[in-house]
């Protein structure tokens, strides 16, 4: 076996070229594998970071009658009461913010604002001072002041300021209507414009106190919604599944309210889903998401079907490599035949060859995929700094990041090594078969 | 001819080898199509689907409302334009014409009012444009002059409402009144965008005029024409025409001229680009590697011809016939490959629909990918080059060395 190893050592040091062009193979596919799965999957966890940070935040508490009716935001279907459940949070350490979200029409009129019109908008209700516990508005605040409790004025996103040509200062009018149905008219005023990195945030969003909203939408202490930070990694699930159980709510997956919970004395339970008109729910992100408007680039340019075709490629490079590199040694191999060695040992010599071409492959391979990751995950590139000279509309500060995934990196060096073998065991097998005569011949 | 037909015999005597040099060839290349057929498929998707529902290939507005289209300043708009239309329609080269008034309204309960987008619409005329025949998936299509509206399934499903019931839409008029209109919904529509079917509520642009107290005005006349790579040209001689004839307030645009749609397609172009880029470079790593191990592996037969009196000009030639045959076989065969799965692929279509959960960008569900022979045909060029210019470099190194020191390598 020593003897085995060493042979195929010194072949591997022998064949330097052919060695050094197998081993790049393996080294460029993985590596190229690698890079792009981080990437992709970098730009799906920046959407996520962007979504939760400034959309969905990790769960909500609703109203069931309230999630079912997400788009239609009902506000006679919100949380009465919230303070004892805020209590209840606070006590379990899950820290949480109340919001009231309506939708109302904002009412722009000529001077300042360039010309009349309107726009509807989703409006957003936060208590300034817990808001910041669950989401990151105030560090986004580009121009203006961030709201403070008593503050009778609007947050706006920089987009859409830019759009309607809105400037800090200008009023504004919302149009609305109020808990039980009545109009209300809410005259208003921009305190400060709002950039994050979610481009749905900036385009669409409206933001003024929840004490505001209170009195204006005389809500009497109602909110539609409280919003919790939970860790997002892991088993973020079943972290949902047991707070929602410690509250004695039932949370919500796939369009469906969990039965396993039961109801803790006191909460109204939701029967068959959603319908009863007290019942909480506890939401996940993923569900809420798709009532969201964000735009996940990576999802959307099929990073599926992108990454299949890249292991495609490299599949083809390595297996096509290491073949001919084999099939091309019938006749060493005969040689050694000839000179009395065993099949079994050859064949083992060249499988711990192939492996060893294998391990250089996959070593190189993964320690330029960790690189180029890192220096991804670390710095990222600014893809439209590229397009300055470009009018494309927006100004989009779009970095990109890639991360870290240690389990395809751990796949990859094994299946490089892995494949080597695989692939090497076929040539060798055929050329163990032939008479020794025949593999003599073999050109 | 002699070096030719010594390549041929060499390709030949070797099959195996030959196979595997092909192979990488026909891979990287059929990948490369696919992805460019994935890729041109959803490209064309969002310039179908922004035309359809958005832009046209040329739209007209009034320019002030144009540079404040977010606002919906419905009081700039195109007073009677069904001449304006008749005139574009009769012109060469467009397919057709219609005109539009979209609307920011709400649904009006009892607790609430639900926001929605109105589109006014001439629904005659929409047959040709947006096909909203084919769109309808139950009832019948409203009637002009009836309070009849059309919606998606999403919407009809939050509001509660079937075909035959009513609703009141509520929205603001031109000169900043409220006004309200019960209407019928006639039938459902299923739009090929998500967005839509969840916000959308076409009605006859007559009662739309009404709703916003607009006479016989319209917002906007989308154009389409027989071939949108002339929009730039059409829209700019629309342009110059109508400030001549009576209409200088109206301004043609282009879709890719609409900053909102530019920027969108734009980002979309970057990131295929650079994944493009990535195959690329693989593909050649790939191909590289194979060619240089295909002329490696026989430095010995290199040293053979060479004691036996061939030419180191004559031997670089001769690998490079032969690994610009392989490379042209490979490449071929990788076009039809490639582009036989891409034809199939764009007659089955690739659902998304789990892909983009909660996505808004203007993309269907269902993907087509759509096959170039263009673009095909350069891919292919590009691993014939590559792949033969490959064999150059290994051989002429190979040709360098004497016969014996070559005819010693195993």
């Amino acid at each position: 076996m020593k003897f085995l190893i060493s042979l195929s050592w010194k072949n591997l040091s022998r064949y330097r070229k052919r060695t050094i062009i197998t081993a790049s193979a393996i080294a460029v596919g993985l590596a190229m594998y690698i890079f792009i799965d981080g990437w992709l999957r970098g730009a799906e966890n920046e959407s996520t970071q962007n979504l939760v940070t400034y959309e969905t935040a990790p769960a909500k508490i609703m109203a069931a009658g309230y999630y079912e009716n997400l788009r239609r935001m009902p506000l006679q279907d919100g949380i009465e009461n919230p303070g004892p459940l805020l209590a209840k949070l606070g006590s379990l350490g899950v820290a949480a913010t109340p919001r009231t979200v309506f939708s109302g029409e904002l009412i722009l009129n000529k001077d300042p604002f360039p010309e009349n019109g309107s726009v509807t908008a989703r409006v957003i209700a936060v208590d300034p001072t817990t808001d910041e516990r669950v989401y990151d508005f105030r560090n986004a605040v580009s121009e203006g002041r961030y709201l403070t409790p008593d503050d009778t004025g609007i947050l706006m996103g920089a987009w859409l300021a830019e759009d309607l040509k809105a400037k800090v200062g200008y009023p504004i009018t919302i149009v609305t209507r109020g808990r039980g149905g009545f109009y209300q008219t809410i005259d208003t005023q921009i305190v400060g414009l709002v950039n994050t990195p979610n481009p749905a945030i900036n385009r669409s969003l409206v933001m003024m106190t929840i004490q505001a909203a209170d009195r204006y939408l005389a809500m009497k202490g109602t909110v539609t919604e409280i919003d919790l930070k939970l860790p997002l990694g892991g088993n973020f699930d079943g972290r949902v599944e047991a707070l929602a159980s410690q509250l004695g709510v039932p949370s919500y997956h796939n369009g469906t309210a969990s039965i396993e919970v039961t109801p803790a004395p006191g909460a109204i339970p939701a029967e068959g889903g959603a319908q009863a008109a007290g019942g909480l729910t506890m939401v996940g992100w993923r569900d809420l998401a798709k009532d969201y408007l964000s735009i996940a680039v990576a999802k959307q340019s099929g990073s599926s079907i992108i990454l299949i075709l890249v292991f495609i490629i490299a599949a083809v490079g390595v297996s096509n490599t290491m073949l001919m590199a084999i099939y091309e040694r019938t006749r060493e191999m005969g040689m050694m035949r000839a000179m009395g060695m065993q099949d079994g040992e050859l064949r083992l010599a060249f499988l711990f060859e192939a492996a060893g071409i294998g391990l250089i492959g996959s070593v190189i391979g993964v320690a330029a995929g960790v690189l180029a990751d890192w220096y991804m995950v670390a710095r990222g590139i600014d893809i439209f700094a590229m397009l300055r000279n470009m009018d494309v509309g927006y100004r989009i500060a779009s970095v990109s990041h890639s991360s870290w995934n240690p389990q395809v990196i751990v796949i990859a060096f094994v299946v490089g090594i892995l494949m080597s073998v695989l692939v090497a065991y076929f040539p060798t097998r055929r050329a163990l078969k032939l008479s020794i005569t025949d593999c003599l011949r073999d050109t | 001819m002699k070096i030719t037909g010594i390549a041929i015999r060499n390709i030949s005597r070797n099959v195996r080898r030959s196979i595997l040099s092909v192979t990488a060839t026909l891979v990287a290349t059929m990948a490369i199509v696919v992805l460019f057929s994935f890729i041109g498929g959803i490209r064309q998707n969002i310039g179908e689907n922004v035309s359809d529902f958005i832009s046209g290939n040329v739209r007209i507005r009034n320019t002030e409302y144009d540079a404040n289209e977010y606002m919906m300043p419905i009081q700039f708009r195109i007073q009677d334009p069904q001449p304006l239309v008749r005139k574009i329609e009769s012109e060469p080269g467009v397919t057709s014409v219609v005109e539009r008034i979209p609307f920011g309204a709400g649904v009006y309960r009892e607790n609430d009012t639900v926001p929605i987008q109105g589109l006014g619409v001439d629904f005659a005329a929409e047959k040709g444009f947006m096909k909203i025949d084919r769109l309808l998936h139950e009832g019948k299509l409203p009637e002009a002059g009836k309070n009849e509206v059309v919606l998606g399934p999403t919407l009809a499903k939050e509001l509660g409402v079937k075909v035959g019931d009513k609703i009141t839409l509520l929205a603001q008029t031109m000169r900043r009144g409220t006004n309200a209109i019960t209407f019928t919904v006639s039938g459902i529509v299923v739009f090929p965008l998500a967005g839509l079917n969840g916000s959308l509520i076409l009605a006859p642009i007559d009662r739309a005029q009404r709703l916003l107290g607009m006479g016989g005005a319209a917002t906007e006349i989308l154009v389409k024409l027989d071939d949108p790579a002339g929009s730039r040209a059409f829209a700019k001689r629309l342009s110059s025409s109508l400030s001549s004839e009576g209409y200088p307030d109206l301004e043609a645009k282009s879709f890719d001229q609409i900053s909102t749609i530019l920027s969108l397609m734009t980002m979309a172009e970057v990131i295929y680009g650079f994944i493009g880029l990535f195959f690329f470079v693989l593909a050649s790593t790939v191909l590289i590697n194979t060619t240089m191990m295909v002329i490696y592996e026989r430095t010995r037969e290199i040293g053979t011809i060479g004691a036996l009196g061939m030419t180191g000009g004559e031997i670089v030639r001769l690998f490079f016939y032969e690994a610009l045959t392989l490379a042209v076989t490979g490449a071929v065969a990788g076009m039809i490959v490639g582009g036989g799965f891409s034809i199939l692929l764009g007659n089955i279509g690739i659902d998304m629909s789990d892909a983009l959960q909660g996505v808004d960008l203007s993309t269907s569900n269902i993907i087509y990918p759509r096959f170039q022979l263009g673009t095909t045909l350069l891919i292919g060029l590009y691993s014939i080059i590559i792949s033969s210019l490959a064999a150059i470099l290994p051989a002429r190194r190979a040709a360098k060395i004497e016969p014996v020191e070559a005819l010693r390598t195993i």
